[in-house]
């Protein structure tokens, strides 16, 4: 997890590639940490996209994220970076102006995606094994704010999968949500739907 | 965040106050994003949670939202049979008429191994009169549309969602068996895109039973249409009927791009029989004609069938002494383009001739033999795979999808 006392708090800094400037972009979470984003990775976030298109501002001032947490963005970054990783093992689509060089791309590029979807499934399923149904929230939150579709995606998937099958009030717990129904109306409902009120799982 | 001591030391009631008021930030459509993934069970047990969760599911957007993303949720396509549990006897002549037949609906994956997904046979609507049995007319976006309308008249109609265990009793309909005319119904079952109402259409074609003559056609024949729309929950008589002449023969029909399909046919000037495919738009209602291919002799009327066929119809005849032919509609609504793409061969005794009872996604027929498997065949390759289950006379297969159309339904609406 990130140290809210370095400048640099990215877990895995990237490595140069020789030849090619590493940019960066500067981002100032609402508990005062900064980090420094690589730009494609930064750029994944819808919001810090529109930012510095919109405005001719210049990419080293740090730009601010009140409603993100340090450690939820040092998150997502992880998150987008691997992404974008995974991403780039599947060869780019030829353009509109190649026809039977198409032809050609068959098997190898199936290969590559049925590789960097296994890889996708193996990263996410560890990705949230360890946070707590607090820790998704929050996520949630940030990749909303941050507007980035693919990572809340993934996140209301395994929000879905966390509380599929549960009890009423452990979809109230998770949420942070009070029921307020009457008793009567709680069980008109329940009378309605019976049979998928029976058989769930243990909380 | 580190845990430092002055964070720890604030209560616990104000950080669920925060918590509270951060998840009541959380826009509806993070929500509904949610739900969306959630198994059907679950979706209703959400609805209890709190009113907010209640309004966001039980709501008409949500509900066609949730229809969409079923029809792309899982790799493959589902495939609804109804079945029975009864063990199937053909009579020499043709199907057996059993009297407390036992059905039940089975849902298949439409693919390689053909496996069952779900079943449905607790369900407490069964055929109320001595012989009646309740009958597919159709599905539509996870909506199974019964009737019991055959072998009696009893004029019993069914709108079940199996996956919701909820289903509307349609109310009696408005046209019913009249003292002199006895009449073959036919029945189509739809979607309305534009008014976004389900709706059932009932055709009656009446013969004058004082006139019918060996061998002859009854003189008086007139049709009745009705329609039943589930937004307003009424039978609707038709005015703007098949021209006079045009008789149903009350076989399934094919509902495809928002019309349903039947083949009729009526005595031309020169008293020969001319088959056709009538055609009636569901939203405009109104009655159109496509013409079938010159399918050889028709001096006897041996009837045509049609079945959708992805966003076409396709067409069988059930003419006895040849083998099944099967044409297609390569281009919807272009009489032109009526095509015979297979005749099947090595069917065995030239008497028995399966029924073709729907398609696969992948283009393959479904056909019941004569000795009561359900296989399918490919209409290039010809190549015949069993699908492991029993039909019978009354089989329906059509492509289904899961949904909630019915959750926001709450009058003469039944849960079970």
């Amino acid at each position: 997890m990130a140290n809210g006392e370095n400048q640099n708090p990215n877990p895995n800094p990237i490595e140069a590639t020789p030849g090619a400037a590493a940019r960066t972009i500067t981002l100032k979470t609402a508990d005062g940490e900064i980090f420094e984003v690589e730009e494609a990775v930064a750029m994944e976030f819808g919001t810090v996209k529109s930012f510095f298109e919109d405005d001719a501002v210049s990419a080293t001032k740090p730009m601010p994220l009140p409603n993100v947490s340090g450690s939820a963005l040092s998150r997502v970054i992880t998150y987008c970076r691997r992404s974008l990783e995974i991403r780039s093992m599947i060869p780019p689509a030829t353009s509109e102006d190649a026809t039977a060089a198409e032809a050609v791309q068959g098997e190898g590029d199936l290969e590559a995606e049925k590789a960097a979807k296994q890889e996708r499934k193996e990263f996410e399923a560890e990705f949230l094994k360890d946070e707590s149904n607090e820790d998704v929230k929050e996520l949630i939150l940030a990749a909303n704010y941050l507007n980035i579709k693919e990572l809340l995606d993934f996140l209301c998937r395994s929000v879905a999968l966390r509380i599929q099958n549960k009890s009423v009030e452990y979809a109230r717990k998770f949420f942070g949500i009070e029921g307020d129904y009457t008793p009567e109306e709680e069980a008109q409902i329940r009378q309605e739907y019976a049979w998928a009120f029976e058989g769930v799982d243990e909380d | 965040m580190s845990d430092n001591l002055p964070k720890f030391s604030k209560s616990l009631f104000t950080q669920q106050q925060e918590e509270k008021s951060m998840w009541d930030s959380l826009p509806p459509e993070i929500l509904l994003d949610i739900f969306i993934r959630l198994p059907i069970k679950s979706i209703i047990t959400c609805t209890s949670v709190c009113k907010t969760w209640k309004s966001l599911i039980q709501n008409p957007s949500f509900i066609s939202d949730h229809l969409r993303h079923s029809t792309t949720k899982y790799d493959h396509p589902l495939l609804l049979f109804r079945l029975c549990s009864k063990k199937v006897v053909l009579g020499i002549g043709g199907p057996v008429w059993f009297k407390d037949e036992k059905e039940f609906y089975a849902l298949h994956w439409d693919n390689q191994n053909f496996n069952e997904y779900n079943r449905f046979d607790d369900f407490p609507f069964h055929a109320q009169c001595r012989r009646g049995i309740f009958r597919v007319v159709g599905t539509c976006n996870g909506l199974v549309c019964l009737v019991d309308d055959f072998g009696c008249y009893s004029h019993n109609f069914i709108l079940w969602n199996p996956c919701l265990r909820k289903f509307v009793q349609l109310p009696k309909p408005n046209i019913k068996f009249r003292k002199h005319l006895t009449y073959i119904p036919s029945f189509g079952f739809g979607f309305d895109t534009k008014t976004n109402d389900y709706k059932v259409v009932r055709i009656m074609t009446f013969r004058d039973r004082d006139n019918l003559g060996v061998g002859e056609s009854p003189l008086k024949v007139e049709v009745g249409v009705e329609i039943y729309s589930l937004a307003t929950g009424e039978w609707k008589t038709l005015t703007a009927v098949p021209p006079t002449g045009t008789e149903f023969y009350g076989h399934p029909h094919a509902s495809i791009n928002g019309a349903l399909h039947w083949v009729a046919f009526r005595r031309t000037k020169d008293d020969k029989f001319l088959e056709f495919v009538s055609v009636l738009n569901l939203e405009d209602e109104v009655f159109r004609e496509i013409a079938l291919p010159k399918l050889g002799i028709n001096g006897n009327r041996l009837p045509t069938f049609i079945s959708a066929y992805g966003n076409s119809l396709a067409l069988f005849q059930k003419v006895s002494m040849d083998p099944l032919s099967i044409w297609l509609m390569e281009e919807y609504g272009n009489a032109s383009s009526w095509t015979k793409i297979v005749t099947f061969v090595d069917q065995g005794p030239r008497r028995n001739k399966p029924q073709v009872k729907g398609f696969r996604k992948s283009g393959e027929a479904i056909l019941l033999m004569t000795n009561g498997k359900l296989v399918s065949r490919g209409l290039e390759t010809q190549e015949i795979k069993h699908l492991g289950m029993a039909g019978s006379y009354n089989t329906f297969v059509d492509s289904y999808v899961e949904s909630l159309v019915l959750l926001d339904k709450a009058n003469h609406a039944v849960t079970y």
